[in-house]
């Protein structure tokens, strides 16, 4: 009889456990309604977010005005535009709303200025279907100049790629770094480019990180240095080029020029985006980023701001109807100096 | 900086109490869990929505039963799988623990169905967000020590035994990612800190701040006189509270094959 018990005893304690508590654990997820969504959004970037003194923003009434627009019985549109409004403020080209039916983005940084970039000429006039590929480097060599587009910094390059870039960069008099409409990507992959072109640690800038809910929360200011790749360098003059769609990743790059020896910077200003993004999850599932670093030269400025080029040369579009692109030109004339 | 390769954390502790134990006159038995895991997350930082999913387990265990009914015992285990949330994102989670500890009959009396005692366990649980491209994954660590206890009792025919074990765990030390980043609180308030930083990122692990506790029925068959096989359902509950907390809960079905050395 003991024995019975015992074993109905197990097997209910066996079913119960196994009666998928998990969950039960973990309680239940927490309110969909607009103004739990809206306010848990708010909350994270009150808390996190890493400008709002540098840019002026009053988050608090901001955050009163935009609650004020909310209504029990809003349809997610609706909700969306409330929120997308608000994070507009931001200013910050790493501030997205993602829903399943938009994306929200403040792109003044770029959309407000002329590209200085004409995708078609280059690749007609300077690329052509004769381009090498490293990765997603293009390089094509005209006259002693080599010409390199760097789209983005999405991924980074194997030894043997940058190796191939060094020696093909090697027998020339100069190198074009396009990093014109480059929208970043791994501050890891700048590091591993720029390495190829100096010959000493480059310090370039100091980070710090929101540790806390307070305005002033942040970590200590972390040294942003490029050290040389031990591999084989370039050691001749090198010619960047930005536009204002060179952001995020790009603008890093574009300061580590501005430090770097036989670098130069040509074009237009880059669109910023000097703070790392990080990610969250709203209660309905929506995802966002915001920025929640600062990145500042080594003068204090912030590259969240944009980085100017040392020779501002707007593009020229009667030059680009000759089949010129005037900006590669001036970075050419300036290597050849 | 100094790397302490996770390895030695895995296999000091095993070798501790191996050596320890050489030359006494004990009953050591070695066993072999495989399952499947039921398992759900729910990391703060990153979300307030629940993860849910399941992945494959496995835990490996050694014994040793001494004169008196004494037993130490040393496990490891580890968990990997896919959850989703309700809105169809998805994370990997990864959980691995190691955990030692010894039972002592109650009222030391060997024949006892009832164990009780002290166990220490680390756990370790790493959580990657698919929509995160930055700061993920997030990272989850405690050491901590607490009280274990034991009951089992044959079940009809000799052969079959029913055992449910459980503990929970009552201070200890717990190291997260930090606020906003994948790196130690500590490394991440001070990045220039090094090897400090990771000191400077411990934090107390108590009732109230922290849950780690577990229940596990067995139900066992013996085979032969020196192998058995198990049935078992093993409940984990993990909690610590920290800048933001974590959560998460597994509920794992596993085989156990036991074999007496």
């Amino acid at each position: 009889m003991k024995s019975r018990t015992l074993t109905f005893g197990w097997l209910a304690l066996f079913l119960l456990l196994a009666s998928a508590c998990e969950k039960q654990f973990l309680g239940p997820d927490p309110d969909v309604d607009p103004f739990a969504v809206h306010d848990h959004l708010w909350e994270d970037l009150r808390d996190r977010y890493s400008f709002f003194a540098e840019k002026n923003i009053h988050w608090d009434s901001l955050g009163t005005v935009s609650r004020g627009q909310l209504t029990a019985f809003m349809s997610d549109r609706e909700l969306f535009a409330v929120i997308d409004e608000l994070l507009d403020h931001l200013e910050d080209g790493h501030v997205n709303l993602v829903a399943p039916f938009d994306v929200a983005r403040n792109w003044d940084w770029f959309e407000q200025f002329p590209s200085n970039y004409d995708d078609e000429l280059i690749e007609a006039e300077y690329l052509g279907p004769t381009a090498r590929h490293l990765g997603s480097l293009r390089l094509q060599a005209h006259d002693s100049i080599l010409y390199v587009k760097v789209p983005d910094f999405g991924s980074s390059w194997t030894s043997s790629e940058l190796d191939a870039l060094v020696d093909e960069a090697n027998g020339q008099e100069g190198v074009v770094l396009d990093l014109r409409n480059n929208g970043g990507g791994s501050l890891q992959a700048a590091f591993h480019l720029m390495s190829c072109f100096v010959e000493e640690p480059l310090l370039y800038a100091r980070r710090r990180t929101k540790v806390g809910p307070g305005s002033n929360d942040f970590s200590a200011w972390e040294a942003l240095e490029v050290q040389p790749r031990s591999g084989a360098r370039y050691g001749g003059k090198v010619a960047v080029l930005t536009n204002r769609r060179s952001y995020s990743t790009a603008t890093h790059f574009a300061e580590m020029a501005g430090v770097a020896p036989r670098m130069r910077r040509l074009g237009d200003v880059t669109g910023g985006g000097g703070g790392t993004p990080v990610y969250g999850e709203l209660p309905n599932g929506w995802t966002y980023r915001f920025s929640a670093t600062q990145a500042v030269a080594l003068d204090g400025r912030q590259l969240e701001a944009g980085v100017e080029p040392d020779f501002l040369v707007p593009l020229d579009r009667v030059a680009v109807a000759a089949g010129v692109d005037n900006i590669v030109e001036a970075a050419v004339a300036w290597l050849r100096e | 900086m100094i790397k302490i390769p996770l390895s030695a954390f895995f296999l000091l502790p095993f070798l501790l109490l191996f050596l320890s134990l050489q030359g006494q006159d004990a009953d050591r038995s070695l066993s072999l869990s495989v399952g499947w895991a039921q398992a759900a997350a729910r990391e703060w930082a990153y979300s307030p929505l629940g993860y849910a999913g399941g992945g494959p387990s496995m835990e490996w265990g050694y014994g040793v039963e001494k004169a008196g009914g004494k037993t130490d015992f040393l496990r490891v285990r580890a968990f990997r799988g896919e959850l989703a949330n309700s809105f169809g994102a998805s994370a990997e989670l990864q959980a691995y623990g190691l955990e030692h500890g010894t039972l002592y009959a109650w009222k030391r009396e060997a024949a006892h169905p009832f164990q009780w005692g002290w166990i220490h366990r680390n756990h370790l649980q790493i959580l990657d967000f698919a929509d995160a491209a930055n700061y993920s994954p997030r990272f989850s660590f405690h050491s901590t020590l607490g009280v274990a206890g034991a009951y089992c009792v044959p079940l009809g025919d000799s052969r079959f035994q029913a055992l449910v074990r459980g503990q929970i765990q009552v201070l200890g030390i717990v190291v997260q990612s930090g606020y906003v980043s994948n790196a130690p609180i500590g490394q991440e308030a001070d990045p220039n800190a090094g090897a400090a930083g990771w000191l400077q990122s411990i934090r107390l692990f108590r009732p109230g701040n922290g849950w780690d506790f577990s229940l596990n029925p067995q139900l066992s068959c013996r085979l032969s006189p020196l192998s058995a096989c198990s049935l078992s359902y093993r409940y984990d509950g993990f909690l610590v509270r920290g800048l933001h907390a974590s959560r998460h809960s597994q509920g794992q079905y596993l085989l156990t094959l036991t074999t007496h050395l």
